[in-house]
């Protein structure tokens, strides 16, 4: 804003609001202005720059301060100007007539030029309302937050009617109690202001209960307590918001003066335009919620499904093979009985592992698995994961761990579970060596690559997705899916980041960034 | 496992399927098995005679398992093996601390628990228990002789470190608490900060593990102490 545009149209509001007294102050500066030349102008010429001085107040201040003015100039002429001085006494015939045409033409310039006026100020003040308007509904597009949209109405106000503040509440997430937006303007809501805004609140919605109509809602209006400054020409208006469906929110406005009619039509379409936007976004929320719920559900689903295929498979092959060694009527070699054994432990270990992924699901989804830091080596909690590997596995492994790593402060059973997925996947999903390593700089980097086919940029965002399969590995059949997603979370919880990279000519890395230390439980 | 009198096994456990097949396991492999199903059984069975292990459950009907496990710690030397499911860590790291000796997560394997008993029992078997050297892949550390080798070439260890090791392989395979290591290394008055027998830890790992950024034998139990990794 140009600070001098600014002053202009203050001087401009100046001249309007007290237009009266400019017409009065003109008037008695320029007869004071004239009166030192009285002796070089005919005693007629002074009517001319009176109606000079009319026509700057009827242009400026409009039809009142216009007609006042006539009849200022048309006293102070007679007073001053026509012989006898100061006397309303006319001593030549000639200037009664010069006094009546010029008083009727005064009066008539005055009114025209003032309504004029008035009409296009009219005009101008409505153009700007509407471009307020317009760029509040340009900003209802592009903003998205409330506080942003309370913070552009409060600007416009100040513009367009010239007001102190403008406070934008609505209620809170469970649709109690009502904020103050922007925050910044009142973090501490002066108690009786906040009760008047309650105040409206609940009269408004008690109404909005019985179905009263729109117009009857938008009535209810209230007005805040005295400021504080004690300013009786500060008003405060509380407007409610109210859209088709129901209350939203209350618009707190504070004003130097009265509202004009033209003024107030403004605050009423902005109070539309805000009601529409904070209906959008409750309903929009409202729809946010119902997907949530929704995706909830699939994940419930695909969990129940999930667990009864991965319970239900190694339990059926080892009821098989268990029935078929208890039948006596059978031959068998100890040999064969030795392979169909070592089937079974091999589904034990399944359904272990089933388990213990349905366990930290259900911990980390509980939220009852909180990071416990502890101290320890990089190494030890990779030693410790890669000893309870199964032998074949083990002998894959190989590690890229630089010397004298400093101590981190992490959960350890946590990391490790983690890594344990991390290190399980790669395994499953490639046939070569498996890289563990780590590095140290501002955070705590723990990385495992694969020498495998890789993962596909369009399949990358899914592998953490829980249920998801590699493509590649649709066929494996001891997973649960979810190992890679509870990697995620458990490294979320942790206040780390997990992300895929490609290795160079193929294969897989996947990287968890932790911070040093974890934070206290 | 001495000639003479076979090793006497208390299993405590509220499953009756659990109690047979430890029952089954243990005593095909020549131990002589008491089960009792809940706390109050347990302590009437060993007030007449005093096992030689005990393998308790966390959970039973009547008290609380960790209760249980300082109240035989009391007046019971003998070592207690605590069995645990994965999710109650916290009952396990609490039952190590009030006296259980090592612990074993369910499910778990046969050879995995006679692996676990054997090293329990084996540090309480009076006479030839220690044993006088360890060798694996190039390590090899001969107690006796004060010497460590590593490929063939001396490892020199601080008078610490090697306090530590001899524990440690003394203990192989079974868990050691940073306070029995304390207690051991340090002489039981001593109250050595973990933080510290960490550092002497990790400086033993450089000298002795064949990649010492991951360790294979000198592992970390997280929350509870070290397991020398033998096999």
């Amino acid at each position: 804003m140009n600070p001098f545009v600014t002053r202009a149209q203050k001087i401009r509001d100046l001249v309007r609001r007290h237009g009266y007294v400019v017409a009065f102050l003109a008037a008695a500066a320029s007869t004071a202005a004239f009166i030192p030349f009285r002796p070089y102008l005919g005693r007629e010429q002074w009517g001319w720059l009176y109606l000079l001085v009319l026509g700057f107040i009827a242009g400026t201040a409009g039809v009142g301060p216009a007609v006042l003015s006539a009849i200022l100039a048309f006293l102070c002429w007679n007073f001053f100007f026509i012989p006898p001085y100061h006397t309303f006494h006319v001593a030549e015939s000639a200037d009664v007539v010069h006094l009546t045409v010029f008083l009727v033409v005064a009066v008539a310039v005055g009114l025209q030029t003032g309504r004029l006026r008035d009409r296009e100020a009219a005009a101008l003040r409505e153009e700007h309302h509407t471009a307020a308007l317009n760029r509040l509904s340009g900003s209802l597009v592009s903003e998205t937050s409330v506080d942003g949209l309370a913070d552009a109405a409060a600007e416009e106000l100040e513009h367009v009617v010239g007001a102190a503040s403008a406070v934008l509440w609505v209620p809170d997430a469970e649709g109690g109690r009502l904020a103050p937006l922007p925050a910044s303007e009142s973090t501490e809501p002066e108690e009786r202001r906040a009760q008047a805004v309650a105040d409206l609140w609940r009269r408004v919605t008690e109404r909005e209960k019985r179905e009263v109509p729109l117009e009857e809602l938008l009535a209810e209006e209230g007005a805040c307590p005295a400021d504080d400054e004690g300013d009786l020409r500060r008003r405060c208006l509380l407007l409610p918001l109210v859209s088709a469906g129901r209350a939203e929110g209350v618009l707190e406005v504070h004003m130097h003066g009265q509202l004009d009619a033209s003024e107030r039509s403004f605050l009423d379409s902005l109070a539309h335009l805000l009601a529409a936007f904070l209906e959008s976004r409750r309903l929009n929320e409202l729809a946010v919620h119902a997907a949530a719920a929704h995706e909830a559900e699939r994940l419930r689903s695909a969990l129940v499904s999930s667990v009864s295929h991965e319970l239900k498979t190694p339990l059926a092959s080892i009821a098989a093979a268990v029935t078929d060694l208890l039948d006596p009527d059978v031959p068998r070699d100890p040999e064969a009985v030795g392979d169909k054994l070592r089937d079974v432990v091999e589904d034990l270990n399944r359904l272990d592992s089933a388990i213990a992924d349905l366990l930290d699901v259900s911990r980390l989804e509980a939220q009852a698995w909180q990071p416990k830091p502890d101290d320890f080596e990089v190494g030890e909690v990779v030693g410790w994961v890669v000893a309870r590997l199964p032998r074949q596995a083990r002998e894959r492994v190989r590690f890229s761990v630089p010397e004298n790593l400093p101590m981190l402060r992490l959960d350890f059973t946590q990391i490790a579970r983690a890594l344990h997925h991390v290190v399980h996947n790669a395994l499953e999903y490639s046939d070569g060596p498996v890289t563990i390593g780590a590095s140290i700089g501002a955070s705590f980097s723990l990385w495992v690559a694969d020498e495998g086919p890789g993962i596909a940029d369009a399949e990358k965002p899914l592998v953490f997705d829980k249920f998801y399969r590699g493509a590649s590995g649709r066929a494996s059949r001891s997973s649960t899916g979810l190992g890679l997603s509870i990697a995620r979370e458990i490294i979320l919880a942790n206040a780390g980041t997990i992300e895929i990279r490609d290795v160079h000519p193929h294969g897989t890395k996947i990287v968890l960034t932790l911070p040093l230390q974890g934070g206290e439980p | 496992m001495p000639a003479g009198r076979p090793d006497h096994v208390l299993v405590i456990d509220d499953e009756a399927q659990i109690r047979r097949a430890l029952t089954t396991i243990l005593e095909t492999r020549g131990y002589v098995v008491a089960a009792a199903e809940d706390g109050a059984s347990a302590i009437a069975a060993l007030t007449e005679s005093t096992p030689d292990l005990i393998v308790l459950d966390l959970t039973l009907p009547d008290m609380d398992g960790i209760e249980l496990c300082e109240r035989l710690r009391s007046w019971l030397t003998v070592p207690i093996l605590v069995l645990s499911v994965r999710a109650d860590e916290a009952d396990k790291i609490s039952a190590l601390e009030t006296g259980a000796d090592d612990y074993l997560t369910k499910p778990f394997s046969a050879g995995e628990l006679v692996a676990r008993i054997r090293a329990l029992l084996r540090r309480t078997a009076p006479g030839s228990s220690v044993i006088p050297v360890f060798e694996a892949d190039g390590l090899v550390v001969d107690l006796a002789a004060h010497r460590v080798t590593r490929d063939g070439a001396e490892v020199s260890l601080t008078p610490i470190e090697f306090g530590i090791l001899s524990v440690l392989v003394q203990n192989a395979d079974r868990l050691v608490t940073w306070s029995q290591l304390s207690d051991a290394v340090w002489g039981p008055e001593c109250l050595v900060e973990v933080r510290t027998i960490r550092v002497h830890v990790s400086n033993l790992r450089k000298k002795i593990e064949p990649y010492p950024q991951v360790p294979r034998y000198v592992l970390t139990e997280p929350g509870v102490g070290l397991r020398f990794n033998a096999s």
